[in-house]
């Protein structure tokens, strides 16, 4: 058995390995399927080894990369059905509730790139770039919905207790000053790391909201609550009574005391003809959020609080119902939330990528690459399986077919165009979010335009270079 | 090539620029109108555990326990009736204008000088022929005196002294002298002021004659040349101006009084039908008459009645002694050991029928007093007032609780108003109540609107929402386990249409002890009540 076939078996164990996991939300700064366009610039984000096509490129500021991604646990049809009339919606709620899983989010992902630049010496090749990254995450667990939908009294809260540990918000703004470099190892292996900078603009991490309600079965149907909650953020915006002019007025540029430090690492191996290999690991890291820190903890946490009812007196008193009954001291006390101001860390969500292409011919390239989010304890799996095409030297149109969000009709679409120096650039990983949006649980597209200079060199050139370095070590 | 490709960019961009109009069309958020759902909600609303404190606490003024821990309610009307010393005695403004005519000596030579004695009485003016007064210490009071002769010599000066006015210090009787100086033959007049509040005035009294005070007054004159213009006179205006007694003596007289008051038994209040049944030796009526007056009284309870309704349908008469026998009272009284004193008398009302009143569940009962002050009209009997002695009546009502109770129907309204129903599409109300008490009650509540019309009757029929607890036997009668009763109301979506137009509800509960058996209450009994509502919302 040759080389070649022991591989061919190896990358097919792979793709049924990739296949047989269950897929459930990841997040993502660029689509999947630029995992597979190296002549890309930005592609060097989801793998620091890549090199770009060329000896030097640059983006400009504004019409540089931006992606834009939303995910959902529900699609807009899953959430709504018709009334029979046929003239309006309703919430369906047995229909979300088969969508939701234990654990649920919402996201939105934002990476800007305001300006990226590389050029490549021998066999290295060096990247900078600085971009906005903004994303946003609110967990909720399919017990907050149900309670919402179907109240406590419903068979799934009597007589049980709720809990809503996995609800909270998460947000996070940050620039990212990258250092990216990549040199070529030998014939087919290049390696690559990418070093960040980050600086916090702002932060929301609930790092604990750890609450169950208890509804007792027996008259008078007590309550029983208890919060274990740790909240931290780091923000100019003061409160939340305007909270959209606040971040109307952020200044998004200006930076902050807010130190972080992130690496990425990549490995690429191209068997030259028909295979490549790649592996990367991307966002390590850590922000220390100082400025404008509020945290805030539990007063009393996981302390139950019980509720059986109110006093008669409070009831009645001077022979009329009382219009309002008052417990909220008692509440709020014992929910309390105490403030300090200590500074705290917040760390990025690493990924791991795996992936191939296989080069069927010289125009067409199958690829497929598992990638793994660590985000939150949870490990989240997804899988992108892509078809390219190269219509000459100027256009590439791709498609790909991602399981993203436990949604395994994720078609991509990807085009990059190259008119001279002038590349631009635009995909989707979930192409039907497009066409029939009201069905699609995820959105994205990217968009990016580059400047690009040199032809990229080929293996056989840095095996000319090789040899010109090993004989001058000989010298 | 280059065709193609740019066909391919030009229908790129079209997508491109068409995708958002198409995407906005797709989801239709605006669309969504309401939820096709309910949502079932579980809360609780009330846990309370009662004792009999909290669930007599309107209704009773003092709850006492006896050392088993017997529940007594005690009624009181402290100071029931009150008699102050000024309403019984006073002494009345005087006014005494009292003349006297003498002669002067003829025979005396120019130049000396000569007295001449007159006497005058005062007669105290009572407000009753029969009072007489001993003796009286002012602690205020004006004395004006005035003088007015028509006296024609020289050098002439009139002593005064008033041996009914001592000195409540020195023990000297007042005594002065007024310096008169002639005008030619007309009227002279002087005048002088006494406070009375430092003076004793003791009272001149004869069988005949009583309540007077002397007044010895010596002429002084020189003789001259000319012969007396006699007969001369003395006018004197006594007036004796707000005089208020601190002590008096004497005989205050035959008098009565009225009194009546009214005390109101709350517990009773709210009671339509049915009655309590004491146990015998559970009501006592306490009569407690403390007396500072030094002087026999006599207290003729004339009336006392027991009511019931708002409209005192209906009323028993209250005896104290007896039936038939006369509710006379003599009162104690302090002697003169034992001045300053109140001297208690205690009502002993063993043969009241005050258990027979109770059975029509009064919420009050009527008193009325005739007093008698020296009811038997001696004036040998040595009377005295302070201006602090006061006849004070003190009655309470104790009601052990140990009986039975029939079919005790109460009635109440309470003022009731919800807002925002709409949403609620079916209200079920879950209680249980565990009942550490003897007794049963059986509730209905009645919404009503602001006409009193029934928009919707919580139950149907009088049910038992409340079960006695089981009674163990004598002499305790003591709850030896309580009941538990659970009970569900479901208010459907046209139930609760009702109710939101209801402005008041009346509560009708009937307590009953089962079958009539007796039954204690006792200060450790409970009432556990927990209410929960289970709310079907649509939102």
């Amino acid at each position: 058995m040759n080389i070649y076939k022991i591989r061919e078996r190896f990358f097919c164990l792979l793709l049924l390995l990739i296949f047989m996991i269950s897929v459930t939300g990841v997040k993502a700064q660029v689509t999947r399927a630029l995992y597979f366009q190296e002549k890309v610039p930005s592609s060097s984000v989801l793998n620091p080894a890549y090199h770009p096509d060329c000896n030097f490129y640059i983006n400009l500021p504004l019409i540089s990369t931006l992606y834009i991604g939303f995910e959902s646990p529900f699609s807009f049809n899953q959430l709504t059905s018709p009334y029979d009339s046929g003239d309006s919606l309703f919430i369906d709620r047995e229909a979300v509730m088969d969508e939701l899983k234990d654990r649920n989010y919402f996201s939105f992902e934002l990476y800007n790139e305001v300006g990226r630049a590389g050029f490549r010496t021998g066999r290295h090749f060096f990247h900078l770039s600085i971009a906005k990254v903004f994303s946003t995450k609110f967990s909720f667990d399919k017990d907050i919905v149900a309670l919402f939908f179907y109240g406590n009294a419903n068979e799934r809260f009597f007589g049980k207790e709720a809990n809503f540990s996995q609800t909270g918000l998460n947000m996070t703004s940050y620039h990212e000053f990258a250092l990216g470099y990549s040199t070529r190892i030998g014939e087919k292996i290049t390696v690559g790391t990418r070093l960040k900078y980050l600086n916090g603009a702002f932060n929301v991490w609930t790092e604990k909201a750890d609450v169950s309600l208890y509804t007792d079965a027996n008259p008078n149907y007590t309550l029983t609550a208890a919060s274990d909650i740790v909240l931290h953020t780091s923000s100019t915006i003061s409160d939340f009574d305007n909270l959209i002019d606040q971040i109307e007025g952020y200044k998004w540029f200006d930076l902050s005391e807010n130190h972080g430090y992130g690496f990425d690492l990549g490995l690429e191996f191209d068997q030259g003809e028909k295979y490549k290999l790649m592996a990367s690991v991307t966002d390590f890291g850590w922000i220390t959020w100082k400025e404008n820190v509020k945290n805030f903890v539990s007063a009393n946490p996981g302390e139950d609080y019980e509720f059986s009812g109110f006093d008669l007196d409070d009831f009645i008193s001077d022979g009329s119902f009382s219009d309002s009954l008052d417990f909220t001291d008692t509440l709020t006390t014992h929910f309390k939330l105490l403030e300090n101001h200590d500074p705290y860390t917040s760390h990025l969500n690493p990924k791991l990528y795996l992936g191939g292409i296989w080069r069927i011919t010289k125009s067409n390239e199958l690829g497929l690459m598992l990638r793994t989010d660590f985000a939150e304890e949870r490990i989240q799996p997804s899988l992108t399986l892509n078809y390219s095409h190269h219509f000459g030297k100027i256009i590439t149109a791709y498609g790909s077919y991602s399981l993203i969000n436990r949604n395994a009709t994720d078609l991509g679409l990807g085009i990059i165009m190259k008119f001279g120096s002038f590349q631009i650039y635009g995909a989707t990983d979930i192409f039907m979010g497009f066409v029939e949006p009201a069905q699609t649980r995820n959105y994205n597209f990217q968009l990016g335009i580059n400047f690009i200079f040199g032809k990229g060199k080929t293996n056989d050139t840095f095996e000319g270079i090789e040899k010109q370095e090993s004989n001058t070590s000989e010298e | 090539m280059k065709k193609q490709t740019l066909n391919f960019v030009l229908s790129l961009l079209l997508i491109i620029f068409l995708l958002p109009s198409c995407i906005e069309k797709e989801l239709d958020f605006d669309g969504i109108k309401s939820q096709n759902w309910n949502s079932e909600w579980a809360l609780p609303l009330v846990n309370s555990s009662l004792g009999i404190t909290d669930l007599l606490n309107d209704s009773v003024e003092q709850i006492s326990e006896d050392e088993n821990g017997l529940i007594s309610l005690v009624y009181e009307s402290q100071n029931l009736v009150s008699l102050d010393a000024s309403e019984i005695a006073e002494i009345p403004d005087q006014f005494t204008e009292i003349s006297e005519n003498f002669d002067l000596p003829d025979n005396i030579p120019a130049g000396l000088e000569g007295t001449v004695p007159v006497q005058f009485k005062i007669d105290f003016k009572m407000d009753e022929e029969d009072i007489r007064l001993d003796s009286v210490i002012l602690k205020s009071g004006t004395y004006d005196f005035l003088l007015r002769t028509n006296l024609d010599k020289d050098i002439t000066g009139i002593d005064f002294e008033i041996p009914n006015m001592v000195h409540l210090e020195n023990g000297e009787t007042l005594s002065f002298t007024l310096d008169v100086d002639p005008q030619g033959g007309s009227e002279i007049s002087k005048d002088t002021l006494f406070n009375l509040d430092v003076y004793k005035i003791i009272f001149e009294n004869t069988f005949a004659d009583t309540n007077k005070i002397y007044i010895n007054a010596l002429v002084h004159f020189v003789a001259d040349d000319n012969p007396p213009n006699n007969p001369y006179y003395i006018i004197l205006e006594n007036n004796f101006q707000n005089m208020d007694f601190l002590k008096y003596f004497g005989y205050a007289g035959y008098r009565t009084i009225n009194f009546s008051d009214t005390i109101k038994l709350n517990i009773f209040d709210v009671n339509q039908e049915g009655n309590f049944e004491f146990a015998d030796g559970s009501v006592n009526l306490n009569l407690n008459v403390s007396n500072s007056f030094g002087m026999p009284v006599l207290l003729d309870v004339s009336k006392f009645t027991a009511y019931h309704g708002e409209n005192d349908q209906d009323s028993l008469e209250i005896y104290l002694f007896g039936e038939g026998v006369p509710a006379e009272i003599e009162l104690n009284y302090p002697n003169l050991q034992q001045i300053g004193e109140s001297v208690l008398t205690t009502v002993e009302a063993d043969n009241s029928n005050m258990n027979e009143a109770l059975g029509i569940a009064p919420n009050k009962l009527f008193i009325g007093i005739d007093g008698y002050l020296n009811p038997d009209q001696n004036p040998d009997i040595y009377n005295f007032i302070l201006d602090s002695s006061r006849i004070r009546i003190d009655m309470d009502v104790e009601l052990r609780l140990f009986g039975a109770v029939n079919s005790f129907v109460i009635a109440d309204t309470v003022d009731f108003e919800l807002e925002s129903l709409d949403e609620i599409e079916q209200l079920t109300l879950v209680t249980l109540i565990e009942n550490g008490f003897p007794i049963n009650a059986d509730v209905q509540l009645y919404f009503v609107d602001s006409l009193f019309q029934v928009t919707h009757e919580l139950l149907t029929g009088n049910e038992r929402l409340i079960v006695a607890g089981q009674v163990g036997g004598a002499p305790d009668y003591r709850v030896n386990q309580s009941a538990d009763k659970l009970t569900e109301i479901v208010f459907a979506a046209e139930d609760i249409e009702r109710i939101s137009d209801a402005r008041k509800i009346l509560i009708n509960a009937t307590l009953s002890t089962g079958d009539g058996e007796l039954v204690k209450i006792y200060s450790d009994y409970e009432l556990k009540v927990k209410l929960g509502a289970r709310i079907g919302l649509k939102l």
